[in-house]
């Protein structure tokens, strides 16, 4: 027996909608307050407040109840929301985030922060107060029922069988509903509950159609369902509905048209004559093959017009569709997500195996079959592993909170500009990534842009400004962090560096060598702070998470007109398009969108580890000598011209053996000390192979020139 | 929180009290059903129920549909506040009749 916890949903809910009412405010901040930005502050903190009623958080219902006040005095214009208001309410969004936190950590009863929470209530009763609109108790009670004439609405709602297994009772929403209007009668429909042996006690088997007397809103109605409405069947039809409204209604329930009539009788929604007309018409129809439906029936009786049964089922229809439209989104557990990719992975790897026997066997309808089958699992697995990307808007929607209350505390006046927020990755990264750009942003603002006199006296604007960029090039993702402050010292990072004994003292560095050794581990000290221009901070820390997962960060800076950090990060960490060579009988794979070309090594020059390319050029690596392979060397050579960012090495190899859809498997502990590997795939007869490290094998070819090739002994695991 | 308990106070005689939800559901079902099956007529106080779920009112209609169709009685002692509560909301109280008398204190 499995019970789901309804408060994981919640949280998430939660959260999102915390995440939007910020949004709200910050812009109420720095542009002023209009209804669009006004109401949905006031939607997020209602939403929030009526699902947390049906869990019953005391303390989170009770306090967006007066936060909900206030917004309602702004929404209805008795209230001005100007700027310092809109930070209070943005304490309240951070408090309120507090209380989502104890409620995932199952502490939802106890309050996290009592003298915070005491002091924004007061805060916001003297906004009540101000208006002589009584204290927030009052205020609260009436405030589901917002400014506006009371009306009739009609619900119908089936819950999922399940609702009670996942922790939820249909009573509590009806216990909620009661506190937005009054209900005025509510039929439960029993007709679908099986026979006492037969039934099933942990699913729930009722309908209940029900009127509300209300002036909430039909999105307030359909928030009180938002728990519940991806799985439900819900309703809601207003006082203006017509005859067809219900009929629409009627045949999208699962009980019998007559049956549901005759309570939309009981109830008052349909008059009995019409009704009765309808109805009879579909009794002295039983000899018909095809029974019409409720709305074909009524037309027929001229009860209503026919282009008002199909403008009305029209209207339906679009309702219907910008239903779906709002559900478009779907949420699922990142786990299951895992799960298929890696279903999918074992499926690679298997329809590989089988095209591969079908190829031997040579029987022409089999390997043609094959190839269906293969084109599809491509699909598949693309389709899969679009799945888990996700814009990297998500992280870069933190980031206008941060640079506000960094930039406050410091005194700066900082503008930040966010571009390219669509750009997708890998949906595992996003969430590492939140970290290191988080330290790169607030390391910019406290040190890298100047405070106002400063920026002034160097003929800079006095705002400042910081740029979140992303884009895609060459199968990875590129986020740039830049600024226009001050930019590195490049001489004092050396005497740094040098003074630690990082650098050895007579170096010959290039400038950009030298920014790079911030990154290093020993180079962050506090001492580093102050003395330079205090970029030291943790960068190692920030080098090292994008190195896990395989990517890479570069900083180019102008010293005195600012830096840009550029943190470079493949698509997908999951499968990729590999493209298959090998060094004797040893296979290497190489991801096959930094491949540009395969060009046979007699066409090519040589010079001492730099090749020459078509009068370029090009650094390369002999794969058999970078692993130790003692394979006889091939008569005739290949070079793989690979590229990641922009640079560009050549790779020679013995043979290419053409494209390969590689499921990226962990290292095992055999291969782990060889630092050109990335990670390592199974082809398709069942044998491992290893995928290159693109980006190292690059930085050894550029760094070490003629000497990369010479032999490393962790290539001693290789061989066999 | 209290637990659900039942309690067989004379042959036919239930008397349900504490908690009635969803996770004793199917507990609280079997034991409905095997008193069904063992007596004629059955009687059932739910005086000191503090708490019930729709799983329970679903069980309510059930056990009282099924004696029905056998031509038994059920037959309910007394409704503590929160069933009343819910019978009320759920506008269940012709349905499952509501008790004569209380016998229970």
């Amino acid at each position: 027996m499995e019970f789901g916890n309804p408060s994981v949903v919640f949280v998430q809910e939660a959260r999102d909608l915390l995440a939007g009412m910020e949004a709200a405010l910050l812009e109420i901040e720095a542009e002023g307050a209009n209804a669009d930005r006004i109401n949905a502050t006031f939607r997020a903190a209602h939403t929030i407040k009526g699902a947390a009623g049906l869990l019953g958080l005391e303390l989170l219902v009770s306090f967006t109840q007066v936060l909900e006040s206030v917004l309602d005095r702004a929404r209805n214009g008795s209230l001005v929301l100007e700027a310092e208001l809109a930070a209070t309410l943005l304490r309240c969004s951070d408090y309120m985030g507090l209380l989502v936190n104890a409620v995932e950590a199952g502490t939802g009863a106890h309050d996290p922060e009592p003298a915070i929470r005491s002091e924004l209530i007061s805060l916001l009763e003297r906004n009540l107060k101000a208006l002589g609109q009584g204290v927030p108790g009052a205020a609260a009670a009436g405030i589901a029922r917002s400014a506006g004439t009371s009306q009739h609405w009609h619900i119908s709602v089936r819950f999922a069988p399940t609702i009670l297994k996942s922790g939820m009772d249909p009573i509590a929403f009806f216990v909620h509903l009661r506190t937005l209007g009054q209900i005025v009668y509510l039929h439960t429909i029993s007709d679908g509950l099986p026979p006492l042996d037969l039934l099933d006690a942990e699913l729930c088997y009722l309908g209940f159609e029900l009127g509300l007397e209300s002036t909430a809103s039909r999105e307030t109605l359909e928030g009180a369902f938002a728990l519940v409405r991806d799985d439900a069947k819900i309703r809601i039809l207003s006082s203006h509905a017509s005859p067809t409204d219900y009929i629409a209604l009627i045949e999208s329930m699962p009980e019998s048209h007559q049956r549901l009539g005759e309570i939309l009788l009981a109830i008052g929604a349909l008059t009995r004559a019409q009704l009765d007309a309808a109805l009879a018409v579909q009794a002295g129809d039983t000899g018909a093959a095809v029974k019409p439906r409720l709305g074909e029936v009524l037309v027929e009786q001229r009860v209503v017009p026919a282009a008002v049964v199909s403008a009305a089922l029209g209207k339906q229809k679009q309702a219907e569709d910008k239903r779906h439209a709002e559900q478009r989104v779907v949420k699922v557990d990142a786990a299951k997500l895992d799960q298929l990719i890696n279903w999918v992975g074992e499926l690679v790897i298997a329809s590989e195996g089988a095209r591969i026997s079908a190829n031997r066997a040579t029987q022409r309808d089999v390997v043609d079959a094959m190839s269906r089958v293969t084109d599809l699992v491509e699909h598949i697995r693309d389709r899969a592993l679009d799945l888990r990307m996700v814009p990297i808007g998500e992280v870069f929607q933190r980031f206008p909170r941060v640079v506000r209350d960094v930039s406050k505390e410091l005194g700066k006046q900082i503008e930040l500009v966010i571009s390219g927020a669509d750009a997708e990755l890998d949906k595992s990264m996003v969430d590492k990534l939140v970290d290191p750009l988080l330290h790169i942003v607030r390391n910019a603002i406290d040190h890298g842009i100047e405070p106002v006199p400063e920026r002034l006296a160097r003929g800079k604007p006095a705002q400042g400004q910081l740029r979140l960029h992303a884009f895609h090039e060459s199968g990875c993702i590129v986020i740039e962090v830049s600024d226009d402050g001050r930019g590195l010292h490049g001489e004092r990072i050396l005497a740094k560096a040098v003074e630690r004994g990082l650098v050895a003292p007579n170096a010959v560095l290039s400038e950009s060598e030298i920014q790079q050794l911030i990154f290093l581990p020993g180079f962050s000290t506090a001492d580093a702070v102050t003395n330079l221009s205090g970029r030291g901070v943790g960068m190692d820390v920030v080098k090292r998470s994008v190195e896990r997962m395989r990517g890479e960060i570069e900083i180019e800076s102008n010293y005195g007109a600012g830096t840009v950090f550029r943190i470079r990060l493949p698509l997908t960490l999951a499968i990729i398009d590999g493209f298959q060579v090998a060094v004797g009988k040893t296979v290497f794979v190489i991801p096959l969108d930094t491949v540009i070309e395969c060009v046979d090594l007699r066409t090519a020059s040589r010079t001492q580890g730099v090749l020459n390319l078509r009068d370029e050029p090009l650094p390369y690596l002999r794969l058999r000598d970078l692993f130790k392979l003692d394979a006889p060397p091939a008569v005739r050579e290949s070079i793989v011209v690979v590229a990641y960012g922009h640079q560009r090495i050549g790779l020679v190899v013995d043979r290419l053996l053409g494209d390969f859809q590689a499921v990226i498997k962990p290292l095992g502990q055999l291969f782990r000390g060889i630092p050109a590997v990335s990670s390592s795939t199974i082809l398709g007869d069942g044998s491992v192979a290893l995928i290159l490290d693109i980006p190292n094998l690059m930085a050894r070819a550029h760094a070490r020139g003629p000497d990369a090739n010479a032999p490393r002994p962790a290539g001693e695991a290789l061989h066999n | 929180m209290s637990e659900f308990t039942c309690t067989e106070v004379v042959p036919g005689m239930l008397s349900l009290s504490g908690e009635l939800s969803v996770v004793d559901a199917p507990r609280i079902k079997a034991l409905l059903l095997d008193a069904l099956r063992a007596h004629p007529k059955l009687e059932i106080d739910l005086l000191h129920v503090t708490h019930l779920d729709t799983s329970f009112v679903q069980l309510m209609l059930a056990l009282q549909r099924a004696a029905a169709e056998d031509g038994k009685t059920v037959n309910w002692l007394g409704y503590s506040q929160p069933v009343e509560e819910v019978l009320a909301l759920l506008n269940l109280n012709d349905k499952l009749s509501a008790p004569g008398a209380v016998l229970w204190g």
